[in-house]
């Protein structure tokens, strides 16, 4: 991934920092940093290094300080002399310049914050307003945000807040150096900045399996009762009640929510019934695992029954031993310690940087209901004994578009994020994507799927190359999510494929498979259509004189 | 003397194997050791000597050996 950055002052102490952060989670990187203060040299100038470069990412990091400090006077309000408005003026259009001009990138923006060597003190709101002039040019990044869709803004500002100015400052470097972070500084500043890549390149957890002891509420509910168990919305039981909105929150985010407790299930069924405190309900779990069984087990089976991988799993459990027990049979879980005081869970919760999100689609907001239905769905599938039968009573319904404005968001996200049934697992960015739309070479669509317990949603992508010298179709990549999986839906997938290129006198299809530690689920989707492996993971179908017919219990639409 | 405690930070900091220090040593004669790597170092002892320079020390030094003498300097004093 190429990042430039773009700064008014010395960022290139974070970029060790940066960079071994990445590598840590597999990413690697290329920065292109053309130096100090040459962010309004290097945007304005067409013809600069950073256009050449056109990098994935670029990061803004302005400090607003540094066009205030020496600037501040007490003859207007805002207090701010008319050059450092023009400054910040020029800032504002350099932001939207950029955005414009390279609307391949991805810019990120620090939001701005006002330095405490520059507050105006008890004056401040009683005659003069600093503070509220940052909030103004806060407010104005937001709206270009709204504007532009590729932007992003870094909450530095709330960053800042929580941390202290004080604890991650150290002037000596601001004046030798042109940086103030000093090591505390640059740590936090890169996790920031971390959250965000993450966030940008769809690396998040899916699920959270909680334990109920002494995780949900306070004290064993198989020893002490329904009672006595510590949950209210007032006093010490209040911190048990607030994590779980807190867990409610991140379930409406469309992380799935599961429990995994050693407990007899009658006993905890009288809580999620009676007690008056439970925030969530047993709607709000996908999975409920309350069993004596070793949780171990218990996670294997959760994975295996929501179609996701083990390492999408994010554990939280107060017990030591259990959660010891888990890091060692199951290294690919995410097992966090859960601190020893409940009144801590919440903000160490919120610190978790497992769920970076930067716009929530409506597939997210939807995904929990849509794991509700296929569990309705599973109990259907047992009532039948033949797999078509079964499928047939589904009544589902397929509808394929080309990309556009509206499903390119989701498009993006399954392409960065689904592992499973993803033929070629090539991660296009953004920027691809948009070049590739752009091309008469490239066809890029997305499919919903609807049946008769609910809607799906976006479910799938596939890209397909037209190689018309050769009179050929290749299937660049065949993307679908696990949610899905099981219902042949690939194969009607195929048929359209087909039947698209038959209508431009297409003779060949061709595909590939690139095997991956994950993608399992798709390895046979060419094979078992009559595709032919004509080299190692390449597929070829030739299809000019063949009828192929679509199974009888779809319903295909193309838009 | 520079101390190997001294030696290994700045190797670490500069991500080399092995380098020979020895008093007059200049920043300049080291591999990757830029003025952005003076100050990390400088803030790295800082925290692994649990001391603190003012602007102008930091200022002052002007080999490996002023670096090691003004650590030497405030280690004692504390």
């Amino acid at each position: 991934m190429k990042i430039c950055f773009l700064s008014n002052y010395s960022i290139e102490f974070i970029f060790d920092n940066l960079r071994n952060k990445l590598k840590d989670i597999n990413v690697e990187t290329e920065i292109y940093y053309p130096g100090y203060n040459q962010f309004l040299q290097q945007i304005f100038n067409p013809q600069s290094e950073l256009y050449n470069q056109k990098p994935d990412v670029i990061f803004l990091s302005i400090d607003v300080n540094y066009y205030l400090q020496n600037q501040i006077q007490l003859k207007s309000n805002p207090p701010i002399s008319e050059s450092s408005l023009n400054q910040i003026e020029q800032i504002f259009n350099s932001i939207e310049f950029v955005c414009k001009n390279l609307s391949s990138s991805t810019i990120f923006v620090d939001n701005f914050y006002l330095d405490s060597n520059l507050d105006l003190g008890t004056l401040e709101y009683n005659q003069f307003e600093l503070d509220k002039f940052i909030e103004s040019m806060n407010k104005r990044l937001f709206e270009i945000s709204s504007s532009n869709k590729n932007i992003r803004v870094i909450n530095l500002k709330r960053m800042i807040n929580k941390h202290g100015q004080k604890n991650l400052f150290d002037f000596r470097l601001f004046y030798l150096a042109k940086s103030k972070w000093n090591k505390k500084g640059l740590e936090e500043l890169s996790n920031l900045y971390l959250s965000h890549l993450k966030a940008y390149l769809g690396i998040r957890k899916k699920c959270i399996a909680v334990d109920l002891d002494n995780t949900l509420w306070g004290g064993i509910i198989g020893q002490d009762g329904i009672e006595n168990i510590m949950l209210s919305n007032d006093g010490a039981g209040k911190s048990f009640y607030d994590f779980q909105n807190v867990l409610r929150n991140y379930y409406q985010q469309g992380i799935i929510l599961t429990i995994c407790s050693k407990n007899s299930e009658n006993v905890v069924n009288e809580v999620f019934e009676k007690h008056p405190y439970m925030v969530l309900k047993p709607e709000h779990f996908a999975v409920m695992k309350i069993n004596w069984n070793n949780k171990v087990e218990n996670l294997i089976e959760t994975a295996k029954e929501l179609n996701i991988g083990i390492d999408s799993i994010v554990f939280l459990d107060d017990s030591k031993f259990e959660r010891e027990l888990v890091k060692k049979q199951l290294p690919e879980v995410e097992v966090p310690d859960l601190p020893d005081d409940p009144t801590q869970y919440v903000s160490f919760l919120k610190e978790l940087d497992y769920f970076n999100f930067h716009k929530l689609t409506d597939d997210d907001f939807k995904r929990n209901e849509t794991y509700k239905l296929n569990f309705e769905r599973k109990k259907a599938e047992t009532s039948f004994t033949d797999i078509k039968d079964y499928l047939r009573s589904l009544e589902m319904k397929i509808e394929i578009k080309e990309i556009d404005d509206f499903t390119f968001p989701r498009i993006i996200q399954l392409i960065q994020k689904t592992n499973q049934f993803n033929t070629t697992t090539k991660r296009y960015t953004d920027a691809e994507i948009t070049k590739m739309r752009n091309s008469n070479e490239w066809k890029i669509y997305s499919f919903t799927v609807k049946d008769k317990f609910g809607d799906n949603g976006i479910v799938g992508v596939f890209i397909l190359k037209y190689l018309l010298v050769k009179s050929a179709v290749e299937i660049d990549s065949f993307i679908m999510s696990c949610r899905v999986i099981g219902r042949e839906i690939e194969n009607a997938i195929l048929h359209f494929i087909i039947k698209k290129a038959k209508a431009s006198r297409i003779k060949t299809i061709c595909a590939e498979i690139i095997p991956t530690a994950k993608n399992e689920p798709c390895r046979n989707v060419y094979k078992d259509f009559g595709f032919e492996e004509f080299e190692n993971g390449k597929w070829k179908l030739e299809i000019d004189d063949k009828n192929f017919a679509l199974p009888d219990y779809f319903e295909l639409i193309s838009l | 003397m520079i101390s190997d405690k001294l030696k290994n930070l700045i190797l670490k900091e500069l991500n080399l194997q092995e380098f020979e220090f020895s008093e007059d040593t200049l920043a300049k004669d080291v591999p990757g050791w830029d003025s952005l790597k003076n100050f990390t170092i400088i803030l790295s002892i800082e925290e692994e000597f649990g001391i603190k320079f003012l602007t102008e020390e930091i200022l002052s030094i002007k080999n490996v050996g002023d670096l090691q003498k003004l650590i030497d300097l405030k280690v004692n004093h504390n």
